[in-house]
């Protein structure tokens, strides 16, 4: 053991709590170490210290505290039976029949208007639900029909010296489609347009060659000769 | 005496105010000197005492006599007073200027007794012990101060009885530390 380790148990030595084989241990080390015997010395102080402080303070009036202290217990006692009193007095109300039915016919009615706005917020989500549907449904078709009519116009692409004629309706269905795709399909527009660069504008009773369709949208693009017609 | 106590607490027990008056007279010496070891205040180990008192007679039905009072009594104490080291504590661990130069005051004087005597008892304890960790100091008091057996700090504390050892080590040694500091032992 080292003198660090002693020095621990010279603070429990002095103050009688150490078993007596570590009591024996210590004394044969203090025999042979005086700066553990120095250290004893102070702590021998240090206890002389420790036990002037054991005196009692002084305590005065301690002979109106006792009666302060029920006093203070039965303040408490009373405000805490008031509180009771008070709440016993509300629940009170509860027993007459008029203020029980009262109570019941509020809380009915508070229950009533919930469920009637629930099921309006319900009906109404039901309706939104219904609209968003048939627009997707409308959505899709739309879409359909004018990859349908794009198809069409891709088919009927001229060669080189072939003229071609293309129907009317068929050219409005397009327009018709060309402006709606506008509106929401880039990529699908981005295709028609390419297409239609190269291929159309369109004599309504006489076919054009590919050649003369080109010279007709050089001038001007598709969509400002279909919109003029 | 212990049966006349145990007498006086199943009176209180059944409500009977006059014995807890007796009660609180028979013990508010011994839970104020234990306030006023640990918080070096006498307002405060009044204050202490009034709470103490109170919190017996609201938990008095619950108390078995069979056990020892003061113990619950130490319980009691070492509760309502462990907020107020701990914020004594923080605020030294804070402020250490102001507490040096009190300290100072003391070394001024030249004999051992009148260096001591020069101060209230209050203010002694406070020198030694307000750098203690506030689980520490109550080792300290519980057991130089009080002298409490080790087996029962550990009991009142709710700690091993070789973390009550360890705890008294530190204590025991930062006090000397201080003292030595102070010039009190040399």
């Amino acid at each position: 053991m080292k003198c660090k380790d002693f020095e621990k148990m010279l603070y429990l030595y002095r103050f009688n709590e150490l078993t007596k084989a570590e009591k024996n241990q210590l004394d044969n080390h203090l025999e042979i170490c005086q700066s553990c015997r120095g250290i004893k010395q102070k702590i021998h102080q240090q206890l002389e210290l420790i036990n002037s402080l054991k005196q009692e303070p002084y305590f005065d009036n301690q002979e109106h505290l006792a009666e302060n202290i029920v006093r203070s217990i039965k303040k408490s006692a009373k405000f805490q039976q008031y509180q009771e009193n008070a709440i016993d007095k509300i629940l009170d109300l509860f027993t007459w029949k008029p203020v029980r039915l009262a109570l019941v016919a509020s809380i009915l009615a508070i229950l009533g208007v919930f469920i009637i706005q629930e099921a309006f917020i319900l009906q109404r989500m039901s309706r939104m639900e219904q609209r968003l549907v048939t627009r997707a449904q409308l959505e899709k078709n739309q879409t359909a029909a004018i990859e349908d009519v794009s198809s069409q116009l891709i088919n009927i692409l001229p060669s080189a010296n072939e003229h071609v004629v293309i129907d009317k309706k068929l050219l409005e269905q397009f327009i018709l489609s060309y402006s709606e795709l506008q509106k929401r399909n880039k990529l699908l527009l981005k295709l028609i347009e390419d297409q239609a660069e190269e291929l159309v504008d369109v004599s309504l009773n006489d076919g054009l060659t590919k050649e003369e369709i080109k010279k007709i949208l050089e001038s001007e693009k598709l969509i400002k000769k279909v919109r003029e017609l | 005496m212990k049966d006349d106590i145990q007498r006086l607490i199943k009176d209180a027990q059944a409500g009977d105010e006059s014995a807890f008056r007796r009660l609180v007279e028979n013990y508010q010496l011994f839970v104020y000197n234990l306030a006023f070891r640990l918080l070096t205040n006498q307002e405060d180990a009044k204050d202490v005492v009034q709470e103490c008192f109170v919190r017996v007679w609201k938990n008095l039905t619950k108390f078995n006599v069979k056990k020892k009072f003061t113990t619950w009594l130490y319980k009691i104490v070492i509760n309502l007073c462990y907020d107020d080291l701990r914020r004594a504590y923080n605020k030294y661990k804070c402020d250490p200027i102001e507490k040096e130069e009190s300290l100072n005051l003391l070394v001024e004087k030249t004999s051992f007794e009148e260096k001591i005597s020069n101060l209230d008892l209050a203010h002694k304890i406070k020198l030694i012990s307000c750098h203690l960790k506030p689980q520490q100091r109550m080792v300290f008091v519980l057991r130089d101060l009080q002298d409490l057996k080790m087996d029962e700090i550990a009991h009142i504390l709710k700690i091993s009885v070789g973390t009550v050892k360890s705890n008294l080590y530190y204590a025991r040694l930062n006090i000397r530390k201080k003292c030595e500091q102070m010039e009190l032992i040399k």
